[in-house]
């Protein structure tokens, strides 16, 4: 005998909608209990009755639970004091309230606190890499680059046209003058670090030049960077440097002098009245043994000084 | 962003053509047969009209060995005020010209070799005159008057000179 169809569908039907009435509803309370704990400032409650959950269908595709469970997390980020790369609460808030906002049936107040709460994450990671730059140790560098990233793509998160291309120059010139203050310590003086640091100087302001090309900063401290190291060298001379070595060193040191002389000049055409650039252009001829260059800068600079 | 805009690193100051001179000097000290005659009490060399130079000098290289004789450097800002009555091994002068000459002059009787930074160093009556090369430090020699004084050009300043 056989069973009419439509009636077997129908009960088909009915029983997997009692079922998902069923996860809805404990999905609802659930979401209900965590916004509860929320309310009474119990975070990781909130957490744990919330999170579990997550994985479940029904709460796939809930924005609402994962904007309550992402803001959740950035409280209990901000309740560690955890920090950098590792920061495992930062990192599951962003996501969270990432795919909150993704799918768009967020109320209109939720995406704003969402928004805000991404917001405040993203800016987490900036401070913490300037913070970073700003206490600059050898070795530091990844853990920055990769502050900056996740700060450049929570903002992209929230406004896809946002432009980093300021952030970025400034973020290499930054690192830039980080290395090159530590090369002026003397601390990794006649190491295989000293070189790296220069290295790394040089490679981070060119960076920061391919963002932002006639910065006037970047060019000067590029051509005082380049211009120091050569002069580093040459303060290495002593009575047991033989007549080859100098010759070898001051090669080195005239091939550092006119690489720095491009980006002087350059610093000086961006402002044309800097005793700075000024000095560094007559100090560089100098040092190039181009005197009648350096006494013509030498007299812009006692023109300026009489103008003041 | 909240750093500041601004430069951070200040020029090194240093007279990096004194610090280049000063080892060659000290090199010219070294590396030349002076005669046996000054080869006895003190090495001498002097600076006149270059006080960073003199100063490099003082820092990095008074009181080493010139073969047996400690160096000792000394300092004048004008040729007027080089003392006659004492022996200099070898003196720097800064400036060029008619002062020069008049300074190859005085010592044209004594083995001194003087080392100029000129344009003419040679035919003002250096021995020794630094040029520019490449922007590089470089010095030609009077090698045949040093001869006439008795003191004999080294192999390794003789290999480096431009002429």
């Amino acid at each position: 005998m056989h069973t009419p169809s439509f009636p077997r569908f129908t009960f088909a039907l009915t029983a997997v909608l009692i079922v998902l009435s069923t996860w809805t509803a404990a999905a609802q309370r659930s979401l209900e209990r965590a916004e509860a704990f929320v309310r009474a400032g119990d975070w990781d409650a909130a957490h744990a009755v919330l999170a579990p959950e997550m994985d479940q269908a029904a709460y796939a595709s809930n924005a609402r639970a994962w904007f309550v469970l992402g803001f959740v997390q950035k409280e209990q980020f901000k309740a560690s004091g955890a920090s950098g790369l590792d920061a495992a609460e930062r990192s599951r808030a962003v996501g969270s309230l990432q795919r909150a906002l993704a799918m768009g049936t967020l109320s209109i107040r939720d995406e704003q606190t969402a928004r805000d709460a991404l917001d405040f994450l993203g800016r987490s990671y900036f401070r913490e890499a300037i913070e970073r730059v700003e206490g600059f140790t050898l070795g530091a560098e990844p853990e920055i680059l990769g502050l900056m990233g996740r700060y450049e793509s929570v903002l992209q998160s929230l406004n896809p046209a946002y432009d980093v291309t300021e952030q970025r120059a400034d973020l290499h010139r930054y690192l830039g003058q980080a290395h090159a203050n530590l090369l002026e310590t003397e601390r990794y003086a006649g190491t295989s670090e000293e070189q790296m640091l220069f290295d790394g100087a040089i490679a981070h302001y060119e960076a920061s030049l391919t963002h932002a090309p006639a910065h006037y900063a970047t060019l000067y401290n590029l051509a005082i960077t380049l211009y120091n190291h050569g002069v580093r060298q040459l303060k290495r001379i002593n009575h047991e440097t033989s007549m080859f070595e100098l010759m070898e060193i001051q090669d080195v040191c005239v091939g550092l002098f006119e690489q720095a002389l491009l980006p002087m000049e350059q610093a000086h055409q961006r402002r044309p009245g800097r005793l700075e650039t000024l000095k560094g252009l007559m100090t560089v001829h100098y040092a190039l043994s181009q005197p009648e260059a350096s006494d013509a800068y030498k007299r812009q600079i006692e023109a300026v000084l009489q103008k003041k | 962003m909240a750093m500041g805009q601004g430069t951070s690193n200040g020029l090194d100051e240093t007279d990096t053509r004194a610090v280049t001179k000063a080892n060659f000097l000290f090199h010219f000290a070294a590396s030349n047969e002076w005669p046996v005659s000054v080869k006895e009490g003190e090495f001498h060399l002097t600076v006149v009209g270059n006080e960073r130079l003199h100063a490099e000098l003082v820092d990095k290289y008074a009181m080493k060995l010139i073969g047996a004789q400690p160096l000792t450097i000394h300092g004048y800002s004008r040729t007027e005020d080089l003392p006659s009555d004492g022996f200099h091994h070898l003196v720097y002068c800064d400036v060029g010209g008619a002062e020069l000459n008049r300074l190859a002059l005085a010592l044209a009787d004594t083995p001194t070799v003087l080392v100029s930074d000129s344009p003419d160093g040679l035919e003002q009556g250096a021995l020794i005159n630094f040029v520019s090369i490449g922007n590089r430090i470089r010095y030609e020699i009077n090698a045949a008057d040093a001869a006439k004084k008795g003191v004999l050009i080294g192999n390794k300043i003789m290999t480096w000179a431009v002429k």
